[in-house]
């Protein structure tokens, strides 16, 4: 098999990766372009989540029932971490368009930039 | 013409980037250097039964975890600053009688579920997140269903502002308290199990917590 087909899960999420990048180039509303941006950040979560397995490995849990080989936890635990902080990254932009939107009346790039 | 041209930027970037992931070790196979390095290390050391994400987590990466919770913390001072004057609330929704029974009826198993995956989460699949993630999304339901006042009454007003803090304070105590047990910050006493239990509980409770009343307030601030 060609290794482009073995890293399928890879690929799949540089595709998703790329269609967040485009989202957040494309569109000039800055609402779709924070969606944008929250797209490329589940599919760099995908790849770190999809790098820790194992064909046939449990879950990282260790008790009765548990058999080797287990999955990689870190990757796990580095993705719980970057959740969160895409969450706060995601509130603090809303906020701030909010705010945008209320002192301007509207989220369009290029009616913005034409006020300014 | 804009969107062709970014259309054509996106597909140019992934192109060196699909590459570099046909390069990459291959999928779901245990030689991968993502398996040999210290996650190997980090199974063997692995006690009798332990979640070994949490463990991860609030063990070998206690200060990402403490990190963490100062940042989702900090998001939501900023939020409240930016969100702070001058907002006319919006009139409460009017939910249908289906909707409304069936939110009121799973609300309570709701929490007791987001209370179990907090507790159990050191050694069963869950974690402080996790259920700060179902609690805090049992009361946006009620916010969307009933209106933000419903919401809000979910929060304790006098105790808010030592339960925003809940996360990182709770930290700050495991930190100190593991400094005095064993000489390093956030370490956890083995040879005290009850002591080592309770922190590890003590810190999943503040960030379970802390992080539901924040999740709740970001979205209350969005919305009023």
């Amino acid at each position: 098999m060609s290794p482009l087909l073995e890293n399928l899960d890879y690929v799949a999420t540089t595709i998703l990766f790329c269609i967040g990048l485009w989202t957040l180039i494309a569109d000039s509303n800055l609402i779709k372009k924070v969606m944008g941006l929250n797209i490329m950040e589940t599919a760099v979560f995908a790849f770190i989540v999809t790098s820790g397995m194992i064909e046939g490995g449990d879950a990282p849990i260790t008790g009765p029932g548990a058999e080797l080989p287990f999955m990689s936890p870190i990757p796990h635990a580095l993705v719980l971490t970057g959740i969160v902080v895409a969450v706060s990254t995601t509130a603090v932009a809303l906020a701030l368009l909010l705010r945008v939107h209320r002192e301007h009346g509207t989220l369009d790039i290029d009616e913005l930039r034409g006020r300014w | 013409m804009k969107g062709r041209l970014a259309a054509a930027f996106a597909t140019g970037v992934s192109i060196p980037m699909i590459a570099a992931m046909a390069a990459l070790p291959r999928h779901g196979s245990p030689d991968q250097p993502i398996h040999t390095h210290v996650a190997r290390h980090y199974i063997e050391q692995a006690p009798e039964s332990a979640n070994l994400v949490t463990q991860v987590l609030l063990d070998y990466r206690g200060m990402d975890t403490f990190g963490e919770v100062v940042v989702i913390f900090a998001a939501l001072v900023a939020v409240l600053v930016l969100r702070a004057r001058g907002e006319r609330p919006l009139p409460a929704p009017s939910p249908s009688p289906i909707v409304g029974f069936i939110v009121r009826l799973v609300t309570p198993f709701f929490a007791l579920f987001a209370f179990h995956v907090i507790l159990t989460g050191h050694e069963a699949p869950g974690g402080g997140l996790q259920g700060a993630a179902i609690l805090g999304g049992l009361v946006l339901m009620n916010g969307i269903v009933f209106g933000p006042e419903r919401a809000r009454a979910f929060l304790p007003t006098r105790a808010l502002p030592w339960l925003q803090g809940a996360g990182p304070l709770a930290f700050l105590a495991a930190g100190i308290l593991g400094g005095i047990t064993t000489g390093f910050a956030l370490g956890y006493p083995a040879h005290l199990p009850v002591l080592h239990e309770a922190m590890l509980v003590g810190v999943e409770l503040g960030i379970g917590i802390g992080g539901a009343v924040i999740f709740s307030r970001l979205y209350l601030a969005m919305e009023a």
